[in-house]
């Protein structure tokens, strides 16, 4: 084939040779110093040229016309050069950021020239995540595109991320985008998070992708973008299309392994004066250091022998920083080897992914293992298809414990008296964490203060899940310009969960097993037709019709066995009390659509769409869901001036929907556990259901243009856009008294404006150095505009609470989405904190829950510099948020316990009427009343992501006989350049909820760095 | 249409055609999408059976309930209960020391109507026209009572017409509907339901789960509830309390401990809420008040209600005290040196009783002092006592001997001039394990006689508290009906007296 297609370049080369005068050849590579094939190679001016080989080599016959020879190829910057006298003329195809390829993949996989959208697009190369890479790949979009905010949450390397485009829609649902695959929408769903009375957070649907299997990630921000997608448009669209081996010929091989360390930060700066005790008073007995194991109000320290929680005295000092003893380095190994080849008519690539991670709490795994295909090729002229699959098994162990208390080792590690050595609970050596008896540890007469290594060592809780993502589509093509499309799309996983809590433990000292199984099915069938023709007059279309169908069905079964008959031998068989049950749910939506585009002289683009959807959800009710754009390309239709190498206008409007619940329209009944054997049940709702129910529905209007200056040195791209969400589906508070805790009902109104801003520039292109720095910035102004009632004035919505019960996130009208409110202290005219008789603050009861602001950051952004220099290439990204607030249940706690730098005032000399002795019930008050004291502005700014790269020189490459090689040093939150909360990262979010800025001893952020290797041969 | 279109379109014919059938049919299946629907995991209807048994096992009160509103307000109030936290420590018992404690206060409220009125209200819907379900659509009259009377006597006016109706009439916002009424249709219900038990009609058998389908025993149920309520009025409608006694003294009412509503609770399923009340709270004991009253008259029932951890003598905990004022108190703050609630009373099996015959024997004395029917006071005052007793042995704890009941009772005689408060003060030792009825006819009789305690910071003012506050969740989402209710009863406070409390 190889050969063939040089002989034939040969030939087409060799007809002009004849006519010219001088033979030009050379090697066009990229910027890696991978052979470039396909390249047009153009002498300036005329219609002489050629195209690269396969090894990216091409010849060319100059003649006098021309002194200049242009480099094109799609997704690359135009390369100009003067020929001069040169025989030989290498050159280096620089990628250009801004357009990656002029086609760009919109919603249902269908693709359109860039030109034409009249809504904002940004696509962003897979190699962007597999550098500096985060194990959920959708938390490697942080920073890097403007309108999408990414937390990044507290909950180890297994977790769910939190992805939000262009603000919050829903009051209370799903806000997250949909995730499509190779055409087909992929689930999810989170799995489990921590809240406030507790959980482990176990992963979502798009943490299954491996970052290397991805070519581009297009992210469809707005309504109009998704529109195509219906109901499931309302929180935008992220696309992801896996690598294929299409533009490979014959065989190639690709390594990839990135190893990277990853290292607690440790934020505590806690007091270290006071040990363990109360009342000022250091303990005596065994009792007394047991009653105070988990409080620091005791003496100071003065390094006397004093008892401690096991009875063995030690020196009343400093024991050390527990949180370095306890958090190890944990490390994540990530291997990929792909193969890809191909011929003319068709191309396959096969990976295999192996991701081995080990958290920085001991005995939290992660592993990851990814085996995808993807093939696509010809049959005949018309027919072509396109198949991938991928089959995926991921497997967790003790994801961690957040939210509360229960199995929380940050919670117990940071709480520690700073008398108290964290490596002194570890006690039994073969069973961590545990006494010689068996049972657990407690450094505490309380159940609540639980033993670390036994929470970490002894508990268990695993899961092990078996997806399959495949996808497989058939175009016929018609003629040129009409063609016939089918699709169909599956997204299968089935997991296993356990949860164990052994015999001995102490909050359950007969320890339980519970197991659940869940199996997840989606299918997806598209078919359209569609056409598209230019005209010579300079008019075209582009329509396209279809219809789609989606099936879901989710099962799962649990069991549930408490009180284990005999220790150590945790089976399910072992349980004295048993309980299970199994659940189904299904639905379904048949759906048709049509897009109708009209182009003149491509640069002026009018497009409308339309799309019906009926959902079993609804019973079969149906919604129609319409939009409009424009795009106007006028540096096509007017002169500019020279320095403006690109101006496009566009502007769109769609209005699109969200997804509904299945079985919420009507009251039924469940069945309880049996009364000595006599059936009960009654009715399954707490919530009253609603039979007149629809989706909500968003409206959103933008406005944009992309600019670019200096022959693309320069971008800017700019949006603005306002987006309306309304009948909102909330479960509305009513009175108890109606026998229900709520009603579903369409209510609510939220508004999202923003804007967006992306600049980008290359201010040195030298062919030795050159330096891009790319900026985003976004604004997105959130107003929740009514709640339940548009007749009534300042409502609030209750959204979550934290664990010390002082602060809620609640929606309030005419405030930003996701307010974090709490309790403040009553404050005299000049401000002063009031005390009551006791001496004890008091909190301002008349002010209730007072809003602090929103949890979410309405300003973020990122900006990425890349440096080349020859061989070495180096970028770093640093992100930024602003304008949020986070209330810190950790630091509220570390009051009560005494911990906190700032209950060191008055343990001497007291506060107010209140001896030194009595500062524990002054700070427990605080803890316990006021929240006021632990909100904090969230803002913050990191050193997201560094990646510095070597690419072996070509001399070395061919002695080892290797394409080519990267070496890079890879690291990630390594720094954290601004923050104004105490003690932990302002990013220590709950979980992917609705209710954000919220903390509660979450695991600390880790800081990674390691290396990453690619080798292609 | 371009004539190459056309070509295309005609030699593809099939294609098209296949194209078109398959939009059609993917939309013209509304059918297919309504099925889809269909909840496999519930039921649309359900058994009338299997949701009285649901209702009969939900007005065990819960342990949320039962711990905070019964044991933490009502029983430490009439000082049965007592406890050493403080708002330091961290409370417990806030009846103890009279404290505010809004969520323990309003525990009962948030948690009745959702788990119990839901299914009341559904179930009396559904029922209310089948004529075959005369049997059960009774029964759920009368328990509906047994719930709502226990809300109304420790909150005052609350909803009760339209609780528990948010989806058969979408009503959310339910009205306060003031005690008086309340009580005028509570009596009116049991009388209208007795005369619905059909023995010719269906018979829920075991579903019942209080007495197996028996249609008497749900009839001297009634007039026992009757008893109970009628009697509630003597001090705010003398006239009315006569009416209802009467009615349900000829009706009927329990004649032996075999008629005692109650639930058998079973391990591993519904829990004794006492059980639950007691398991995580282990520094609640018994009252000072109650244990020496005991003492005083030689109780038999001593020895199977108090337990001392230390195997020292019963001594009760007086009521009021925290760690630092007990220490001056004989005993100090070891608490395992005073009497606590027998385990064996509140194991998770244990039964809970609803309505026992101890009490109508009582009520039965008492009408007899007010000369409404011919019986002798004193003789069904020792019925009562001996039953308040005897009804120990459905616990199977070990019963004292009949000449020792014998000795109790010829020792404390009935004294016809002491009358009602004998007979208060043992009513009060007779529902020790019936939560919310000693406290409510503690507050009609005023007997026993108790003093009140007066810890710093008490809500009260020093005074044994009249009544539990509403939810502040109603505040918020039901106020105009909430404060309507205060505007006729009073402010929402603790010494703000119901209706039937009137002084």
């Amino acid at each position: 084939m190889k050969k063939t297609l040089t002989i034939l370049l040969f030939f087409a080369l060799f007809s002009h040779v004849w006519a010219q005068e001088r033979k030009l050849s050379g090697k066009v590579t990229d910027e890696n110093g991978e052979g470039l094939p396909g390249v047009n190679v153009l002498l300036k001016g005329t219609k002489i040229g050629s195209v690269t080989d396969i090894e990216g080599n091409y010849q060319i016959v100059v003649s006098g016309e021309s002194n200049t020879i242009v480099f094109s190829f799609i997704g690359y910057q135009t390369g100009e050069v003067e020929i001069g006298s040169f025989s030989v003329l290498n050159h280096v195809m620089k990628e250009d950021v801004t357009s990656l390829s002029e086609v760009v993949v919109t919603a249902l996989g269908i693709e359109r020239e860039k030109e034409a959208l009249g809504f904002s697009v940004t696509e962003l190369e897979g190699k962007g995540f597999t550098q500096a890479r985060e194990t959920n790949v959708a938390n490697g979009l942080a920073g890097k595109v403007a309108g999408v905010n990414v937390s990044n949450i507290a909950s180890g390397p297994a977790g769910s991320s939190r992805v939000i485009i262009r603000g919050n829609t829903s009051l209370t649902q799903n806000n997250q985008p949909l995730y499509i695959v190779d055409g087909v929408p992929i689930d999810n769903s989170n799995l489990g998070a921590a809240g406030q009375w507790g959980g482990r957070d176990q992963g979502d649907g798009i943490g299954s992708i491996n970052p290397d299997d991805i070519e581009t990630m297009t992210v469809l921000k707005g309504n109009t973008a998704a529109a195509l997608y219906g109901f499931r448009a309302s929180n935008g669209v992220i696309l992801i299309t896996t690598k294929s081996g299409k533009s490979k010929k014959g065989l190639n091989l690709e390594i990839n392994s990135n190893y990277v360390f990853d290292k607690a930060i440790n934020r505590l700066d806690i007091q270290k004066e006071y040990g363990h005790g109360s009342k000022g008073q250091k303990p005596k007995t065994l009792e007394e250091a047991l009653g105070a194991g988990d409080i620091a109000w005791g003496g100071k320290l003065d390094g006397s022998s004093v008892i401690q929680f096991d009875g063995v005295e030690r020196p009343y000092a400093y024991a050390g920083d527990n949180f370095d003893k306890f958090y190890q380095t944990g490390h994540t190994f990530t291997n990929t080897i792909a193969l890809s080849g191909g011929s003319e008519d068709m191309g396959f690539r096969f990976s295999a992914s192996k991701l081995d991670n080990e958290g920085i709490i001991p005995g939290n795994k992660y592993k990851r293992n990814n085996f995808s295909l993807n093939a696509n090729g010809k049959v005949g002229k018309k027919l072509t298809f396109n198949a991938s699959g991928s089959y995926i098994v991921q497997e967790t162990k003790n994801p961690p414990a957040q939210g509360d208390l229960v199995s929380n080792v940050n919670y117990t590690v940071w709480s520690l008296a700073p008398s108290i050595n964290v490596e002194d609970l570890k006690g039994d050596p073969n069973r961590l964490g545990a006494n010689p008896d068996g049972t657990e540890l407690l450094p505490a007469t309380t159940i609540w203060f639980e033993n670390p290594y036994y929470s970490a060592y002894q508990k268990k809780n695993e899961s092990e899940r078996n997806r399959v993502l495949g996808s497989f589509s058939l175009q016929y093509d018609f003629t040129e310009w009409l063609y016939v499309k089918g699709r169909i799309g599956v997204d299968h996983w089935d997991r296993r969960n356990m949860d164990l809590r052994p015999y001995g433990s102490a909050q359950s000292p007969l320890g339980y097993i519970n197991q659940s199984q869940t199996k997840h099915n989606e299918i997806n069938n598209d078919i359209m037709l569609g056409s598209q023709q230019e005209f010579s007059s300079g008019f075209g279309y582009n329509v396209l019709i279809g219809a789609s169908s989606m099936r879901q069905n989710r099962y799962s079964n649990s069991t549930n066995g408490r009180d284990f008959a005999i220790a150590d031998f945790p089976h399910y068989s072992n349980t004295t009390n048993r309980t299970g049950g199994t659940s189904l749910w299904e639905l379904g939506t048949n759906s048709v659509y049509g897009l109708t585009e009209v182009s003149y002289k491509s640069y002026l683009y009018l497009t409308a769409t339309g799309r019906q959807d009926w959902f079993s959800t609804l019973n079969g009710k149906g919604i129609f869901y319409p939009s409009a754009s424009m795009s106007a390309v006028i540096s096509e239709m007017v002169k500019m001036p020279t320095s403006f190498t690109y101006l496009k206008l566009r502007t769109a409007w769609a209005q699109v929907g969200g997804a509904t619940n299945p079985y919420a329209l009507n009251q039924t009944y469940s069945l309880g556990q049996p009364h000595y054997g006599v059936a009960q049940g009654g009715v399954a709702q707490s919530v009253v259901a609603n039979a007149q129910l629809k989706p909500l529905t968003a409206t959103e209007f933008e406005i944009g243009f992309d600019a670019r200056f200096l022959d693309n040195r320069v971008g800017i791209d700019f949006a603005v856009y306002s987006r309306k969400t309304e009948d909102d589906i909330l479960d509305a508070s009513i009175s108890t008294t109606s026998g229900y805790n709520a009603a579903k009902v369409n209510v609510g109104k939220v508004t999202n404006k923003g804007v967006e801003l992306l600049f980008t520039a290359t201010p040195i292109l030298k062919s030795k150095f050159s330096w891009d720095i790319s900026l985003n910035m976004s604004h997105n102004k959130s107003e929740v505009v009514s709640l339940l009632d548009p007749e009534v004035a300042d409502e609030r919505l209750f959204v979550d609470q934290n664990r010390a019960q002082t602060a809620n996130v609640e929606h309030i009208e005419g405030l930003p989405y996701g307010q974090v409110t709490g309790w403040i202290y009553l404050r005299d005219a000049a401000g002063n904190i009031v005390h009551n008789d006791a001496g004890l603050p008091m909190r301002d009861e008349e002010a209730g829950l007072v809003p602090f602001g929103a949890g979410v950051h309405p300003f973020f952004g990122g900006i990425t510099n890349s440096f080349n220099f020859g061989p070495i290439n180096m970028s770093f990204l640093i992100d930024y948020k602003s304008g949020a607030v986070i209330f810190s249940g950790t630091n509220s706690w570390l009051y009560r316990r005494g911990i906190h730098k700032n209950t060191l005032v008055g343990r001497e000399e007291g506060i107010g009427v209140l001896p030194g002795s009595e500062m524990s019930t002054y700070y427990n008050e605080i803890r316990n009343k006021i929240a006021e004291q632990f909100i904090y502005d969230a803002d913050f700014a990191k050193l997201r992501e560094l990646t510095i790269g070597y690419n072996l020189p070509k001399s070395i490459l061919d002695k080892l006989k290797i394409a080519s090689a990267r070496f890079s040093i890879v690291g990630r939150n390594l720094l954290l350049l601004h923050s104004n909360v105490e003690n932990i990262d302002p990013e220590s979010t709950y979980n992917e909820g609705n209710a954000q800025g919220m903390d509660y001893f979450q695991t600390p952020q880790s800081r990674s760095y390691g290396f990453n290797l690619n080798l292609k041969f | 249409m371009s004539k190459n279109m056309k070509s295309i379109l005609f030699k593809n014919k099939f294609l098209v055609v296949t194209l078109i059938i398959i939009m059609l049919t993917s939309t013209a299946c509304e059918d297919e999408l309504t099925e889809i629907n269909e909840n496999p995991n519930e039921i649309t209807n359900l058994d009338y059976g299997i949701q009285l048994t649901n209702i009969l096992l939900s007005t065990t009160e819960g342990g949320y309930e039962m711990f905070r509103a019964s044991l933490g307000y009502c029983f430490a109030s009439i000082q049965q209960l007592a406890d050493l936290e403080s708002p330091v420590s961290g409370v417990f018992l806030p009846g103890d020391k009279y404290l505010n404690d809004p969520l323990f206060a309003a525990s009962l409220f948030d948690e009745v109507y959702t788990r119990e009125h839901k299914n009341l209200a559904d179930f009396l819907h559904r029922t209310k026209d089948d004529e075959e379900a005369v049997n059960y659509h009774a029964m759920g009259r009368i328990w509906r009572v047994m719930s709502a009377h226990r809300i109304t006597d420790i909150y005052g006016d609350v909803p009760y017409f339209n609780s528990g109706k948010g989806y058969i009439d979408n009503n959310w916002f339910p009205a306060y509907d003031a005690q008086e009424e309340i009580y005028a249709d509570m009596l009116n219900e049991l009388e209208g339901a007795v005369l619905q038990l059909d023995p010719n009609k269906k018979n829920p058998g075991t579903n019942d789960i209080i007495y197996n389908g028996d249609l008497d025993k749900w009839k001297k149920l009634a007039y026992s509830l009757m008893l109970r309520l009628g009697m509630r009025l003597t001090k705010v409608d003398n006239g009315a309390a006569e009416v209802w006694v009467k009615k349900a003294i000829s009706g009927g009412v329990m004649t032996s401990n075999d008629d005692i509503a109650k639930i058998i609770h079973e391990i591993g399923a519904s829990r004794n809420p006492f059980f639950n009340g007691f398991e995580t709270r282990d520094q609640v004991r018994l009252s000072a008040t109650f244990v020496d009253w005991m003492i005083n008259m030689n109780d038999p029932r001593l020895d199977m209600i108090s337990y001392v951890e230390s195997g020292g003598p019963h001594k009760g905990l007086p009521n009021g005290y925290d760690y630092e004022t007990i220490q001056d108190y004989p005993g100090g703050n070891d608490l395992t040196t005073y009497s606590n609630y027998n385990p064996e009373l509140r194991k998770w099996e244990s039964p809970s009783f609803r309505q026992t015959y101890a009490e109508v024997e009582l009520l039965l004395a008492e009408a007899a002092v007010y000369s409404w029917h011919g019986g002798d006071a004193a003789e069904h005052y020792e019925k009562g006592v001996r039953a308040a007793i005897n009804q120990f042995g459905l616990f199977g704890v070990e019963l004292p001997s009949d000449s020792a009941i014998d000795d109790y009772l010829n020792n404390n005689p009935f004294d016809p001039a002491k009358g009602l408060e004998m007979i208060g003060e043992q009513y009060w030792a007779a529902t020790i394990l019936v939560s919310w009825e000693g406290y409510s006819n503690w507050r009609r009789t005023g007997f026993p006689v108790l003093t009140p305690t007066n810890y710093p910071g008490n809500v009260t003012n020093g005074q044994i508290l009249r009544r539990l506050t509403y939810s502040g969740t109603e505040y918020s989402l039901n106020a105009e009906n909430v404060n309507a209710a205060n505007n006729r009863q009073g402010p929402d406070d603790f010494m703000t007296r119901v209706w039937w409390d009137k002084e």
